[in-house]
């Protein structure tokens, strides 16, 4: 164990000493023209955050002479932390770490703070300062922006289930279940059920986590989902249990299924809107700024407009991911 | 199948006890669910029971013949996506049916592929298929990287229909547990899968072809999870690249529950379908108790473990 510890530091120490080393030879062409940028992605396997890592390279095309290293870490944040190595050994300008929860892995924040590179975060902000700028939504805000719509909705009450994501991505699940409770606890005569299982995230998780909800709970009149994709796995299973008329669906993300849904006027009604277009492009504009030596804004929100039938149409043609 | 009084002590090359054993547990598991929540015997949550046996089930059997000839099959998860998201693709330009087919073939195919690197070339189960896993993961992303939801509502339809009370898909399954547990117990190919697991060298002295034996369990543990994943994307209505992780130990559990061996040459269709109920059982009575997801992975953990303890207690005794 102990030399297993110490083969990391000294594989550590390397990575952040032949940086260093880099680093000194680049100094004197302070702005450079063209860039070499690391896109650390914890997990691409979900629609928005492959949404995301597309909308990075795209505004890299758009501004040229960018170059984009992208790499992978399949939900695994030792690999995400290995993945940050590799990009700083293959001598990267800036990296930009989208999902990831890196603060777990701090040997990686160590060695890229002694590279001196920036790192800019989307979507996820960490706990720690250890970054140089976050562009990210609020989930909170999102998942209040849900319950209120819901109260609104919901005139006499009734019975509103909370489905959940799970450990995978726990923080931001926590935020938007809490805006949700925040608003909806506050509302007379509406009683919350949290669903015992996670939906995991996926579509099948929220059909099998919708299932057993309503074989405990016949007579919800609400589903709140911590993402689209569950959402859209819950639909089927109320309408399979023909309770299409009863039970309303209200979701985060806003992905193209989900948009459709809302805009063909099902009872999928609400979502917020996660544009992994804007903050991906913003995250890259915010990188290449850093470079280019303007001091940046340590933390943008970005506004993550309410989705409704009113307006999902316009959403769509905007063909968020 | 049915176990007469006068029905062989061995069946399918295992004690006739393990499928009483398996049998057993679901009564009780069914017994206590029954008697402590009021929500379990609502035709809701039955039907729910029957749905959401379908895909751990048809993996589970094409897992236990692998298992019987000895050998492992990690890659059904990814078999899963593969087949779900080509079928939800190909739905667009084919008829519904025929994307089905090609669906389930690609499953069979891949199953090939394992069969063929484990049996020809005599590479070990656990690391051809655990490069299969991840191998055909990573072509589900290739042919879509995001969901891919089918305009046609037909394509829910094999997912949602109803035999009276019963999903079709259950029906379906069923169909394959049937006719899996006749070809395992009645005829000569599935009982040399089964000898194989017992001793592969008597069976290659009594001049039975081995290696068509292995690729044959594998080809149909392909089978069965293209089908799941065919069956999975109509249920769900939108077909994802990233579903069935970790869906193979789900599998496994169920055939270890119904007294598979994973030495081989032990374990049966009946005993593993009580197996599948029984692992689907404990999630839904969890699920109805209202424990936290958290404690129900260890829980699910610690009941494989006490069944798989009391296996090994009777199987002692006779």
């Amino acid at each position: 164990m102990k030399r297993l510890a110490s083969l990391f530091l000294v594989a550590a120490l390397a990575v952040g000493a032949t940086a260093c080393g880099d680093d000194s030879a680049d100094t004197g062409e302070a702005a450079k023209d063209s860039y070499k940028i690391g896109v650390a992605n914890f997990m691409l396997s979900g629609p928005y955050f492959s949404g995301m890592d597309k909308a990075i390279a795209a505004q890299a095309k758009k501004k040229g002479n960018i170059e984009i290293v992208s790499t992978d870490a399949n939900g695994d944040a030792a690999k995400l932390a290995a993945n940050v190595e590799d990009l700083l050994s293959k001598n990267v300008d800036a990296i930009i770490i989208s999902g990831g929860p890196l603060e777990s892995a701090p040997a990686a924040l160590a060695a890229i703070k002694a590279a001196g590179k920036p790192v800019v975060l989307v979507d996820r902000k960490f706990q720690t300062g250890e970054y140089t700028s976050w562009i990210g939504p609020d989930n909170e805000a999102i998942g209040k922006q849900n319950g209120e719509f819901l109260a609104q909705r919901l005139t006499s009450g009734g019975k509103v289930a909370i489905i959940k994501g799970g450990p995978a991505d726990n923080s931001i699940g926590l935020a938007r279940t809490n805006g949700v409770k925040a608003a909806l606890q506050a509302t007379a005569n509406i009683t919350l059920v949290e669903a015992p299982d996670f939906g995991g995230w996926s579509s099948d998780g929220g059909l099998t986590v919708m299932e057993s909800l309503l074989a405990s709970n016949p007579d919800l009149v609400a589903v709140f989902c911590e993402n689209d994709a569950m959402c859209l796995g819950a639909q089927r299973a109320i309408a399979d249990a023909k309770k299409t008329e009863q039970i309303v669906i209200a979701g985060v993300d806003g992905q193209t299924e989900a948009l459709k849904a809302i805009s063909d006027g099902t009872n999928y009604l609400v979502t917020g809107l996660n544009d992994a277009d804007i903050i991906g492009a913003k995250g890259l504009d915010r990188a290449v700024e850093i470079l280019g030596g303007a001091t940046a804004e340590k933390d943008t929100v970005v506004d993550s407009p309410m989705v409704t039938k009113d307006n999902a149409k316009q959403y769509m043609d905007k063909g968020a991911f | 199948m049915t176990l007469t009084k006068d029905a062989p002590r061995v069946l399918a090359g295992r004690p006739v006890t393990l499928a009483h054993g398996a049998i057993a547990l679901v009564v009780l598991a069914l017994a206590i669910a029954a008697v402590t929540t009021d929500a379990f015997l609502t035709q809701t949550n039955l039907t729910n029971l029957l749905k959401q046996m379908v895909t751990t089930g048809l993996l589970a059997y094409g897992m236990l013949v692998v298992i019987l000839t000895g050998g492992i099959d990690l890659s059904v998860g990814s078999v899963v996506a593969f087949a779900g998201i080509l079928t939800a693709g190909l739905s667009s330009g084919l008829p519904l049916p025929v994307a089905m087919l090609v669906g389930i073939a690609s499953g069979v195919l891949f199953g090939l592929v394992n069969g063929v690197l484990i049996a020809r070339f005599e590479l070990a189960p656990f690391v051809v298929t655990l490069a299969a896993l991840t191998t055909i993961r990573g072509l589900a992303f290739v042919y879509s990287d995001v969901p891919i939801a089918p305009e046609d509502e037909s394509f829910f339809w094999l997912g949602s229909a109803m035999l009276g009370p019963i999903p079709l898909t259950t029906v379906i399954m069923l169909a394959v547990f049937l006719a899996g547990g006749v070809f395992l117990s009645r005829t000569p190919a599935g009982r040399s899968i089964v000898a194989i697991g017992g001793n592969a060298e008597t069976v290659r002295l009594a001049g039975i072809s081995v290696r068509k034996h292995m690729l044959l369990a594998y080809t149909i543990s392909g089978f069965c999870a293209g089908l799941a994943g065919v069956i999975l994307a109509s249920r769900v209505g939108i077909a994802q690249p990233s579903v069935g992780v970790a869906f193979e130990l789900d599998a496994i559990a169920a055939c270890v529950i119904g007294g598979a061996s994973l030495a081989g040459g032990k374990g049966s269709a009946v005993a593993t379908l009580g197996g599948v109920l029984v692992l689907v059982l404990i999630n839904n009575l969890l699920n109805l108790y209202n424990v936290q997801s958290f404690w129900q992975q260890v829980l699910k953990g610690l009941i494989i473990i006490a069944v798989i303890l009391v296996h090994r207690a009777s199987r002692r005794r006779t």
